[in-house]
């Protein structure tokens, strides 16, 4: 967890910093603690800035937190069956970290050779604590020291290249990069739409264009080999 | 905005986002997400990212340009281009990070 807790920290500090350019410093510490999902805190902030309704903050904000709900249906299998207060604190827990290396761990298929779901709980907050701990504490100092560092140094771009850190390794196939092309083309094609419903435009596009590649790839098999045993 | 809609927003999306990431926990054991839903929502998050990411990258000033897409021209997408690189054989965020910032830096002060 050492090496993760560095990146971690890193766009923690990139968020905090982020946050203090565009909210007062109590708003940006409230939405540090409150909040804790970088993502959704650093793609709000543009929409702020531009003071356009709350509900294009929160489309964006649910578009953005998609993936969390894939890794709860990882979770379910591991926890589905604890008391509903259980269940919530796990949630609120998950972050993209903690959760690949959790998993990575416990994989939801082999659950009957895995110690009990006590060991399993102990172990996700072990990841978690680290993962709250060097995300908190780095965003906390990143919002203190963000009126010393001048604008100038447009410390925003930091901010896009920690998203584009995370985006990068979310398609790592042929039908990924075609979707994320699309889903590009489509975000500058719409840059003047209004309520940035360009951003709703690239993700339906590029979700129909990864199902297309993707069927379309698995569709033309290498000759001579047999697809019966697929899937 | 006005200091109560951005509390607003906050609490707004600190339900929301704990929402997601315990839907299917909240659930409990009942429901199971069909498998091509599943391979659909693949591809949404990263796509979210993309978006938000491209015309910081690729618009000067949120202006659309030929001389915007070319990175000779502009200094935000040659620094991407080579941080992205970085990144992808490296999977080193804070090495990613201050080249880029270096690089754009650097390049700015060349260009402008």
């Amino acid at each position: 967890m050492a090496a993760p807790s560095i990146a971690i920290a890193t766009w923690g500090l990139v968020t905090g910093v982020a946050m203090a350019k565009a909210l007062s410093v109590p708003q940006a510490l409230g939405m540090s603690l409150l909040v804790f999902g970088g993502s959704a805190q650093l793609s709000s902030l543009p929409l702020i800035a531009a003071n356009l309704p709350l509900w294009t903050i929160f489309f964006t904000a649910a578009i953005v937190n998609l993936r969390f709900v894939i890794f709860s249906a990882a979770m379910q299998p591991h926890f589905g069956h604890l008391p509903l207060l259980r269940r919530l604190m796990l949630g609120y827990m998950i972050g993209d970290v903690n959760f690949v290396l959790f998993i990575q761990k416990y994989p939801a298929i082999k659950l009957e050779e895995q110690p009990d779901t006590l060991e399993r709980e102990a172990y996700f907050y072990g990841l978690s604590c680290c993962n709250w701990l060097a995300w908190q504490s780095a965003s906390v100092i990143g919002i203190l020291l963000a009126q010393h560092i001048p604008n100038a140094w447009d410390v925003g771009f930091a901010g896009t290249l920690a998203l584009l850190a995370i985006a990068i390794p979310l398609f790592a196939d042929r039908a990924g990069i075609a979707a994320m092309s699309s889903a590009a083309v489509v975000s500058l094609m719409g840059l003047h739409w209004p309520y940035r419903l360009n951003l709703v435009a690239a993700v339906l596009t590029a979700t129909a264009v990864g199902l297309l590649v993707d069927r379309y790839l698995s569709a033309t098999p290498q000759a001579g080999k047999s697809i019966k045993n697929v899937d | 905005m006005t200091n109560f809609s951005i509390w607003l927003a906050i609490v707004g999306l600190t339900v929301m986002t704990a929402m997601s990431r315990s839907l299917f926990l909240l659930a409990g054991t009942r429901v199971k997400i069909p498998h091509n839903v599943q391979r659909a929502l693949r591809y949404a998050p990263a796509a979210a990212l993309v978006a938000l990411i491209a015309p910081e990258i690729l618009s000067v000033d949120h202006t659309l340009s030929m001389a915007a897409l070319q990175p000779a021209q502009n200094p935000k997408l040659l620094a991407a281009i080579f941080s992205g690189v970085l990144f992808f054989y490296t999977r080193h965020m804070l090495l990613m990070i201050v080249t880029g910032m270096a690089l754009f830096t650097l390049l700015r002060g060349h260009f402008w």
